[in-house]
């Protein structure tokens, strides 16, 4: 199999071997950024934005539809995903300018799958990936959609018609990940469930392995072991897995029971594990053996948003409490209340030394962290949106770009 | 309905029709940029908005070979290397051919129509002018691919709100049904903001295909004092008989073949007589029930006791006026399969995951005469407060979701202060 080695993916190699934190602000190429770990080291982003006067927001464009997912950030395009129409059933893949916000392209497709899902969610509730060459976009309704990053297909799979059974009418939000040469969904629900391997060029099946049949909208995680080679992580309520992206062999897997919401976050070679009994986090050690469980602790625990962290401190909300943690030793530090903020689905975002989390009614909350472990984070604002916002905003750049259920924001100075 | 104008079509000689023509020319611009088109000069020179119709080009051997492979596009990727190849072939044509392209929607399946429509999509990119007759045309063809005839509307009007307005007006009894809703959808607006106009509403009641549509308009007409049998709209079925409980503890009866269901399988056209032993080894007898609920919704906690670990089976009968393809079309938060005169339709091991009107679709050739219906409902141990529910509603409709209805059911038309909505999970 030919497997696109690219501009892209070497940014991401040389990124992630040094910590899974971006140093230089580029492209946001997944649902919480690189190996999940939504943190950019330099960018620079407002404190203060939204509200009546729409602070800071460079522009503002609405999609044709609803989404709960976030977007992706490739060169000057900002690509997110949509479902509209009767039933959600117009599924639409729409590629922004970032710089002025004008649609540069859409293209429609018509979901084959169930469309059903909790009111306040969305057929479109998985994020979109792109390998830096193109893009895919999967739905609740198990349509899974490749697009040259000039919108023209390259291919199409319906899963639905695959496995008839495979669905959830809450909604399915699991979001596709490119590893190696493959891009890998994660269909897991009482009825088929399964996680399965595509060519990324071809959309040919690679693998497909059984799963439990239970629900779970968690996400699998392309991570990045020693020596640059891509890993898919696996998480459901009776374990963790490392597999190999282009066969599905697995590497490993321990009988570690996962949530089913927050999922894996790769930290250098860390793995923060969004355990059944709070956070779990691994050492990766040489990626070919089992990893070794460095602590677990109950207290840190991610409710629906997954754990991201800087500088040797795991962030994680719970609830609409942030709580810390040392990486190495799992030590807790400091807590934060973040005061009324009512339910956040979205996963926090990393700025330089400002989190970014936003609540389901698209307030966000931007807290300063202390520059030592002897400080603490305080809330220095809170912005308005003013509508829902469920799906992880990207940084690319020192721009925010934030996905409500109808627009997309850029937030930038 | 007449056929769909766009006023472009007329005779460039007035003043007045020459400033229609700018605004067509906005309007594709606009049109244009959305599907990634490049704004161009060339756009607004009016005489160049309308090339030739596909219809008059016809297509070349090597597009219909192309349109032929993917329309080949099968489950599991298979043919998806001819399928590629013809996507860039296709992509590469003149937008004279995108009405052959939509033409090819007919009798595709739904994963070579999305094909398709990545194919339509990149040949809209392309162009620099749209055959905006042709695919008038195309869309005025009732005959045509209802998704290819969806996608074209959306093509044409998503940027011109008026237009979109003036086609959306006669259009409430589109075959389409996605154009149907939003023409019902756009239709309701304006009635909401008027004077209840009881005729109008009722013409929508008849037209509309959505059960949220059927549910809006119903609320309007029992606003106004109207009498509207919602569930007969819907066709819901409303009288069962039930027998249970089986035994369903640790999920293991889904796949059980019980005493009634064997028998009902044995001689499906009647009900399954006598006592049989049921969960506990305690007898259990058919016993009568029956719903108002505008939704049909039976709960069946309340007949047995909020039994957990526990299975029912509903036994209806159904007397079809004539021979006619059906969909059995099933509500139900608990695991279940539906059978229609011994046949299983539908079969869904899923426990509390939601629930609504249309949640699993059977199809079904109902005879004219008896027809049976069994419905097996089984309910787990979960003990959240959220998996206590116990129910299901069944109705039997067409493919585009009107109701069939039974031969002599009766109306019974209910007003607002009659009202038995039952909520949805």
């Amino acid at each position: 199999m030919s497997i696109v080695k690219n501009k892209l993916t070497l940014a991401l190699a040389l990124a992630t071997t040094v910590l899974n934190v971006a140093e230089v602000s580029a492209d946001w190429p997944a649902f919480r950024g690189v190996g999940g770990n939504a943190v950019v080291a330099d960018a620079k982003l407002p404190t203060e934005f939204g509200g009546e006067a729409n602070k800071a927001v460079a522009w503002k464009t609405k999609l044709p539809g609803r989404s709960v997912g976030g977007p992706v950030v490739v060169g000057n395009k900002v690509i997110t995903n949509s479902a509209g129409g009767v039933d959600a059933k117009r599924l639409t893949v729409s590629c922004l300018d970032t710089t002025s916000g004008k649609l540069l392209w859409e293209q429609a497709f018509r979901a084959t799958g169930r469309t059903f899902y909790y009111p306040t969610s969305s057929n479109a509730a998985p994020s979109p990936c792109t390998d830096g060459e193109r893009v895919f976009t999967f739905y609740s309704s198990n349509d899974l959609i490749c697009l040259d990053l000039d919108g023209n297909l390259v291919w199409y799979r319906g899963l639905a018609y695959d496995f008839p059974k495979a669905g959830n009418d809450i909604g399915m939000s699991s979001s596709p990940t490119v590893a190696g040469g493959a891009v890998v969904v994660q269909v897991e629900c009482q009825g088929d469930s399964f996680a399965m391997g595509l060519d990324r060029l071809t959309g040919k099946t690679l693998w497909k392995m059984e799963r439990p049949n239970e629900a779970n909208w968690a996400s699998p995680v392309t991570v990045q072991l020693p020596g640059g080679k891509d890993a898919v992580v696996l998480q459901s309520s009776q374990s963790v897995m490392l597999v190999e992206p282009n066969s599905g062999e697995k590497i490993w897997e321990l009988e570690v029971g996962c949530q089913s919401i927050p999922s894996c976050t790769q930290v250098g070679n860390n793995l923060l594990v969004p355990s059944g009994k709070g956070l779990t986090v691994l050492d990766l050690g040489d990626g070919a053996g089992t990893p070794k469980s460095l602590w677990t602790n109950n207290k840190v625990n991610p409710g629906s948003g997954s754990a991201l962290a800087r500088d040797g401190v795991v962030y994680a909300l719970n609830g609409s409490v942030l709580v810390t943690a040392d990486l190495l030793s799992g030590e807790e530090g400091w807590k934060l209340r973040l005061p009324d903020a009512g339910q956040l689905w979205a996963t926090p975002v990393i700025a330089g030394d400002l989190l970014y989390a936003f609540t389901q009614d698209g307030d966000c909350f931007v807290v300063k962290l202390p520059a030592n472990k002897d400080g603490k984070g305080e809330v220095v604002s809170r912005n308005t949106l003013g509508e829902a916002v469920y799906g992880t905003p990207a940084i690319s750049g020192d721009a925010l770009y934030v996905r409500s259920y109808d627009y997309l924001w850029k937030i930038s100075n | 309905m007449g056929g769909l104008r766009f006023p472009a079509f007329q005779p460039l000689v007035h003043l007045s029709e020459m400033v229609q023509r700018s605004c067509i020319a906005t309007r594709v611009q606009m049109l244009g940029v959305a599907f990634g088109v490049m704004a161009s000069a060339s756009l607004l020179n009016h005489g160049s908005l309308f090339a030739q119709g596909a219809a008059e080009k016809g297509a070349n051997p090597q597009t219909q070979a192309a349109l032929a492979a993917i329309r080949s596009v099968q489950i599991n990727g298979g043919n998806h290397a001819e399928a590629q190849s013809a996507v860039k072939k296709l992509s590469a044509l003149d937008a004279s051919q995108l009405v052959t392209v939509l033409k090819a929607f007919d009798g595709a399946n739904p994963l070579a129509k999305n094909w398709l429509m990545g194919v339509a999509g990149a040949i809209v990119r392309q162009s620099d002018r749209l055959p905006n007759e042709a695919l008038i045309s195309f869309l005025n063809d009732k005959a045509n691919d209802s998704d290819a005839r969806y996608w074209t509307f959306e093509l044409l009007t998503q940027n011109d709100a008026a237009l979109r307005k003036q086609w959306l007006a006669q259009m409430t009894d589109d075959p389409s049904l996605d154009i149907r809703y939003l023409a019902v959808a756009q239709k309701l607006e304006q009635l909401d903001a008027a004077a209840v106009d009881v005729a109008a509403y009722g013409q929508l009641l008849d037209v509309t295909r959505h059960p949220d549509q059927l549910k809006a308009i119903t609320a309007k007409l029992r606003d106004a004092g109207e009498g509207v049998d919602l569930a007969r709209q819907y066709g819901f079925v409303m009288n069962w008989q039930l027998i249970g409980p089986f035994d369903n503890r640790e999920e293991k009866g889904f796949d059980v073949v019980y005493g009634p269901e064997k028998d009902y399988l044995a001689k499906p056209q009647e009900k399954p007589a006598g006592l049989y032993s049921g969960k506990e080894d305690v007898g259990c007898t058919w016993k009568d029930a029956s719903t108002t609920a505008d939704d049909g919704l039976l709960d069946v906690a309340a007949l047995y006791n909020k039994e957990k670990g526990a299975i029912v089976y509903a036994y209806s009968e159904f007397n079809a006026e004539e021979s006619v393809p059906a969909d059995i079309r099933l509500g139900c938060i608990n695991a279940n399969k539906v059978w229609v005169n011994g046949k299983e339709i539908s079969s869904n091991k899923i426990y509390h995951a939601s629930s609504s009107i249309d949640q699993y679709v059977g199809k079904t050739e109902l005879k004219k005469g008896l027809n049976t219906i069994l419905i097996k409902v089984c309910q787990n141990e979960q003990t959240q407060a959220w998996a206590q529910d116990f129910s299901f509603q069944l109705r039997v409709c067409d493919a585009t979701g009107k109701a069939i209805l039974a031969a002599g059911r009766p109306v019974v038309p209910v007003k607002k202060t009659e009202s038995k909505d039952g909520e949805q999970k």
